[in-house]
């Protein structure tokens, strides 16, 4: 059964049809009795989570199999199993891990028995029915509940996620309140933006009550106490104490088992530095990885995925890499126009943030583009610069599609683009934030 | 019409990248193919042999200190060659570090002199306050205007015979004292304009690229190229005040 559907790149199909034929599938798969199977749910962050968790391990010297990013239902888990058996259905590997859609949890764990499972957050954007979220709560409870061994590792600064109902042991990661205070405190270049996240109304999952924060880090995570029945968030096992950010990266100290630790990531924003603390919690919780190759996984994580983001643009996808200087934006488009029917949009301002002088533009090599025959969409304040810095690396005047206004940019490509053809965009910092205020990006976390 | 050829030498690409002063060959090689114009590029670095009769444009951008120092080595052992071709009304476009480097020295902050090649009686003393931001003046020879960005601590001061290239409108130009920017002289044009310069100033890159030919005794070719964006973003910089 499984050799017939080992084949191909697909990412969804050969699972589909497998799973039409025969339902709990998932049970001829022959595992190793060492290996460990992860799962890895939550509204957000999953796939980075995912991609950043197996780099660790990888850089640990372990087999690793992993879904692709965002194959995250039953047909895709199939799919990714398949490809990593042999004929016999048997998976060498020393870890599984799995991106599991909330929704499909309760199914996955009714037949297979994951030794962790990892809840990164619920998050609920504005269009969004109310209710949905508890729907997902609770689907997600379910699935745990199928597994009494299974370990958690769970957000802390989530209430929903910490306080999610089970007798499961539980391992907890958050951020230390004082946390952001190296990160947030340079008033002049902007990062506090990162704070203007859309608040979401956050109660007690015990007694309704509100929460009182001390602090919130990113939306409505934080470190939070209940007004009415004094639940708090529970302590915490892996705390990232202090976070530095620059353009590029993130630098972070984790505190755990009473040891301070220091690392940094190649990717910008809160949201990544929950999902990179999410990925060690879960890897130094299954596995006996050293800070040095945590490291190394950290750095070959943003190697190979660059800085991308996917994001949802009305119902489709699309990815997010921001661009910022000459070294960066050359290795951005050397990647993405190897990808077939890849799109571009690119924004760029000229704020403090993003650097005042756009001469940069004319250091990277946007010539790459030269060959890509499709209309690129250009945006931001100084979208002229761009266009012309396009026109100059001999890209086709007609094919520069100028408009100043992000929104209206955004929704015109997404709109004009076929569905066969997956849109990238390169914003400069604060282009991206400004996508983030307006809620172009319905979830970039 | 095919025989139209100009030689440029670009001067320590590997050293002066950071501002994106490439941007200005970039130009000069696409207006100069859009009228068939054949430009080849030579690239010239540390320790490489200049053939000074082969080149029609010479092109020099800017660095941070520590790459200038290195390229003001480099400069006295080619310094001869250089000052007779400017001299000889070569074209030279040189901008920030390069166009220090044609004056007498550049004085760094901790008091170290530069040397330059000494071709222009200008001298560059390294100010406290760094000037940086948008610059918007207008070009003495033609009245047009020129727009970019400068980034540079160096105050730069011309001697009484040297013209300058431009009237600051916006900025503060050589010095942020006498309100000019730049420096004109035979067939060399100095600055501090970033940004890149010669895209958004194609009028600009079009008299460079009309000058070396006419050296030559060639006529530049009557083609109108596209110029819709380079105006439009001209005329977005222009409006820049920070």
């Amino acid at each position: 059964m499984i050799s017939v559907f080992h084949l191909g790149q697909a990412s969804n199909f050969p699972g589909k049809i497998a799973l039409f034929i025969k339902k709990d599938l998932i049970q001829d798969f022959k595992l190793n009795e060492k290996s460990k199977i992860i799962l890895i749910t939550g509204t957000n962050g999953k796939s980075t989570t995912t991609g950043i968790l197996a780099n660790i391990l990888k850089a640990s010297g372990k087999k690793v199999i992993y879904n692709k990013s965002g194959a995250n239902l039953l047909s895709g888990i199939i799919t990714a199993l398949c490809s990593g058996s042999n004929i016999f259905g048997h998976l060498k590997y020393d870890y599984i891990i799995l991106e599991v859609d909330e929704a499909t949890l309760p199914l996955l764990t009714s037949q297979i028995k994951p030794d962790l499972i990892a809840v990164t957050n619920f998050f609920r954007d504005q269009l969004d029915r109310f209710g949905e979220l508890d729907t997902t709560v609770n689907l997600i409870k379910k699935g745990i509940s199928n597994n009494k061994n299974t370990t958690l590792v769970l957000n802390a600064d989530d209430v929903r996620a910490a306080f999610i109902d089970s007798e499961n042991k539980k391992i907890f990661y958050g951020f230390s309140t004082n946390a952001a205070k190296g990160a947030f405190n340079n008033e002049s270049n902007g990062n506090n933006l990162w704070q203007e996240n859309p608040e979401e109304i956050t109660t007690c999952p015990k007694c309704g009550s509100s929460l009182i924060f001390s602090n919130k880090f990113l939306a409505h995570l934080g470190d939070y106490k209940c007004s009415g029945c004094g639940l708090k968030r529970p302590e915490v096992n892996f705390l990232v104490s202090l976070f530095k950010t620059d353009s590029l990266s993130t630098y972070f100290d984790i505190t755990f088992d009473g040891h301070k630790n220091n690392f940094f990531i190649s990717l910008i924003g809160v949201f990544n530095l929950y999902n990179a603390l999410c990925a060690i919690t879960i890897a130094k919780t299954v596995s006996n990885t050293t800070n040095v190759q945590v490291q190394k996984g950290l750095q070959s994580y943003s190697t190979i995925f660059g800085r991308g983001e996917k994001i949802d643009l009305k119902n489709r996808p699309a990815w997010i890499y921001l661009i910022k200087n000459p070294t960066g934006t050359t290795e951005v488009l050397k990647t993405l126009t190897q990808i077939p029917n890849a799109r571009f949009l690119i924004a760029i301002n000229d704020d403090f943030a993003d650097g005042r002088d756009v001469s940069w533009l004319w250091d990277a090599q946007f010539d790459i583009l030269s060959s890509h025959k499709k209309e690129i969409y250009i945006s931001g304040k100084r979208a002229l610069d761009m266009a012309l810095r396009l026109k100059y690396a001999d890209i086709n005047s007609s094919q520069i599609k100028v408009n100043e206004n992000i929104t209206s940019t955004i929704t015109n490509a997404s709109k004009s683009i076929s569905q066969d053809e997956t849109l990238f965009i390169l914003p400069t910092y604060t282009a991206l934030l400004e996508m983030q205020r307006k809620g172009l990006c319905k979830s970039i976390i | 019409m095919n025989n139209l050829t100009l030689e440029l030498a670009y001067l320590y690409p590997k050293l002066l990248n950071i501002y994106g002063d490439r941007g200005n060959v970039l130009t000069l090689l696409f207006r100069c193919k859009a009228r068939g114009i054949n430009l080849n590029v030579s690239t010239i670095g540390l320790g490489d042999r200049l053939d000074h009769a082969k080149f029609d444009i010479y092109f020099i951008g800017g660095g941070q200190d520590q790459q200038q120092i290195l390229v003001s080595n480099d400069l006295q052992t080619k310094k001869e060659g250089l000052v007779s071709a400017i001299e000889n009304k070569t074209i030279f476009l040189t901008v920030c570090g390069g166009y220090q480097l044609l004056g007498k020295y550049y004085k760094t902050h901790d008091g170290t002199e530069l040397k330059g090649i000494e071709a222009l009686d200008l001298f560059t003393v390294a100010g406290s306050k760094r000037m940086i931001g948008n610059v918007l003046c207008k070009e003495l020879e033609s009245g047009k205007t020129l727009v970019g960005f400068e980034n540079h601590s160096g105050k730069t001061y011309l001697a009484k015979s040297l013209t300058p290239l431009a009237k600051v409108l916006r900025g503060n130009g050589n010095n942020s004292e006498d309100g000019f920017e730049g420096v004109r002289y035979k067939n060399v044009f100095g600055t501090y304009l970033h940004g890149s310069l010669l895209p958004k100033n194609s009028h600009l890159a079009d008299k460079i690229i009309r000058l070396a030919l006419e050296k030559k005794g060639l006529q530049m070719p009557d083609l109108k190229v596209d110029d819709t964006f380079e105006m439009l973003a001209h005329k977005k910089a222009e409006q820049l005040s920070y």
